[in-house]
Formats: structure tokens, sequence, C-alpha cells
């Protein structure tokens, strides 16, 4: 035997720091941004795009309002996550739950060559509200009576999702994006003993976020008062993939021979 | 369908949160899913219901636990005493025990 192969009595014992993959979900093509189809029963809701109705560039509202330039395309230019989202949470029903929240920032591009970027859904207001100069479009998921955020909600038999909108102060800060699913479907299987490991972590990779947006039509929309503004109705959906990993770290002593 | 350029979003290992009625953390709700007005009630009696549970089975396993080493420390102790036998259960006794294992 050559001197480079070192004899099993020379390994010795070492300790190794490892996190231990308990378990992971891939959820892939999951649709973050949508507005339930009308005459759904509730919670059974069927996902299609959200209609936004963007004012048209230099419309304002009146009576008679003037029709302005019309919305030519709209384009992501940024999803913006907030700080500390996506985050899981594990329920006392041992279900998994994940909050994500983010903000949509839009290119739109109007007829007339001009280009404005809105911000989303801070610049977003419920159809028929009182408009004001800071709103740059209007969508059906707030109510206009008392201005607060109207969930959509798509419900299967053990997977449970909803959008609303996140709050700050008399301003909408986020788009609210939750998904909860059974801890058992987590591949392998979890323990339950592992669930109350209190050294217990999660981590969360949003990726492959891909959006469609179709310019639909003209709409005069109500702004109160009996005033109306002219709009353009466009529908946009976002859809990414979401991978959820549930680990624990792990001291494993291993025999052998450090390189070092 | 529009690919949309932009770096995954990867949240690195954060401990989990819990929400089981003692480790809430302030600003979440209670109650984990969307459970309507009328089954809130029903799901907190149902919690308390689930740990109360849990509770009893844990002291009972550590009550077989605790006996079954008072009797390890006497059989150390007494190492020449063997079981007791058991008693043998007088005639109509052991019919009725035989019926109500039937």
């Amino acid at each position: 035997m050559s001197e480079s192969v070192n004899s099993v009595y020379d390994w010795q014992q070492i300790e190794i720091f490892a996190r231990q993959i308990l378990g992971k979900k891939a959820f892939r093509d999951i649709c973050i941004f949508w507005q339930d189809k009308p005459d759904q029963q509730p919670n059974q809701g069927t996902k299609q795009p959200m209609r936004l109705y963007i004012i048209n560039n230099g419309a304002c509202p009146g009576t008679s309002p003037s029709s302005g330039s019309a919305v030519k395309c709209v384009k992501l230019c940024k999803r913006a996550v907030l700080p500390d989202y996506p985050k899981n949470t594990i329920t006392g029903t041992k279900k998994s739950r994940i909050n994500h929240r983010y903000c949509l920032i839009l290119l739109v591009e109007y007829e007339n060559g001009e280009f404005k970027v809105i911000t989303l859904p801070r610049q977003l207001s419920a159809l028929g509200s009182h408009y004001s100069d800071s709103v740059m479009a209007f969508c059906e998921m707030i109510n206009p009576d008392d201005k607060t955020p109207i969930p959509q909600r798509r419900n299967t038999a053990d997977f449970c999702e909803k959008l609303t909108l996140a709050t700050e102060g008399n301003n909408f800060s986020a788009f609210d994006y939750m998904m909860t699913f059974p801890i058992d479907t987590f591949e392998p299987g979890i323990d339950s003993v592992d669930l109350e490991n209190p050294s217990l972590q999660s981590t969360i990779l949003l990726s492959d976020l891909r959006y469609e947006s179709d310019v639909v039509e003209p709409y005069l929309a109500p702004t109160g008062d009996g005033s109306f503004i002219w709009t353009t109705a466009v529908d946009f959906i976002l859809y990414e993939n979401i991978t959820i990993k549930l680990g624990v770290d792990q001291d494993i002593v291993v025999q052998g021979l450090s390189e070092l | 369908m529009k690919d949309f350029s932009c770096s995954d979003i990867n949240t690195g290992w954060r401990p989990v949160t819990r929400e089981d009625g003692l480790n809430t953390p302030i600003g979440e709700p209670l109650l984990p899913d969307d459970l309507g007005d009328k089954d809130q009630g029903q799901y907190g009696m149902l919690m308390v219901d689930t740990h109360i549970r849990e509770i009893l089975r844990m002291l009972g396993e550590i009550q077989r636990e605790i006996n079954s080493m008072k009797q390890l420390m006497i059989d150390m102790k007494n190492p020449g005493t063997a079981p007791k036998k058991k008693k043998k259960l007088k005639p109509h006794k052991n019919r009725l025990a035989r019926k109500l294992t039937i």
C-alpha cells in the first residue's frame, strides 16, 4: 500500500454541521395575480386575468369627458417584494401557509406615444369611487363604498389561495397573496415530531416570473358624483414557480480524515 | 405569455413561524385558515380540545414510565422476590369476566 493512502487507523472523529432537508414542495405555474370569475359559488372561483381600467393619457373626469389617448400596451417593469416576504407559517391544523406581498410597477405606453410608470396597488382605486389625481387605474377588487379590498379566493379540497390588498394607513401598500396547503404534501413526508422541532426552518424560492397583458377595449369608468373618465380595460395576470423547503440543523459525526 | 427577466427571489433559511395560539406573531391572525365567523368558535374549542388530549396522553405515558421505574427499583432492591402470583378469581367472578370478554 502506498504512503498516500491513509489507513483506517488514522481516521479521526469529525463533527460536521449540516442542514437536513426534511421536506420539499414545488408549485409550478402558480397564478398569483388574478380575479375571480363572476357567477361562481363563493370560495370556488375560477381564476381569470385581473381587469385593470387604466386612465387614458390626458383624460379628465366630467359629465361628458374627453377621451384622451388610449393605452397601446402595458409591460411589467418590476415586481417589488416587500421586506421579510414571502414567509412561511405552520398552522395549528397541520398546514403550511405561504404569505407573499408585492407591488407591481408597470410601464404604460399610450397611442399618442407617451409613456407613464404606474405603481400598483398604490395608484389603484375602486371602480365608481371618487377620483383623485394620484389614481392611475381602477379595478373590481376594491369595494367602491368603503374602499375595502374584496378578497379573491380559490379553494379546493385541501388547497386554499387568497389574493387581497395590504393596507398602510389609508393607502394600499401591496398585493397580499396567500397559499395554504397540508403539511403531508411535502416530499418526503415530515414526521410530526420533526414539525415540533424548535429549530425548524424554512426557505422559499420564487422563480420564473411570467405575465400576460392584453389591451381589451376603451371603457368609460364612473368616478362618483355622476361624472366619468375614459379608461382602457387591460387584462393582466402573473404566474411564477414557488418552492418551499423545511429543514433542521444537524450536527453529524463521521469517521475520516480532514484535508486541512 | 411574456417572460420577465428578473432574478429569482430566495428568502434564505428562516425560523418557521408557528400559529398554535401560544406563539402567534403580533399582527398575524390567530386563525390559520380561511374560516368563516361561525367556524371560529368551533375552531377555538377544537384547538383547546386537541391540546388537552395531547397533554393527557403525555401525562399518561409519564405516569406509566414512573410506575415501571418504581417497579424496577423494587426489583433491584429485592432481587430474590419473584413477581406475585395473580390472585385466582372466585368462580362467579371468573364467569362474569368471561361473559364480559365475549
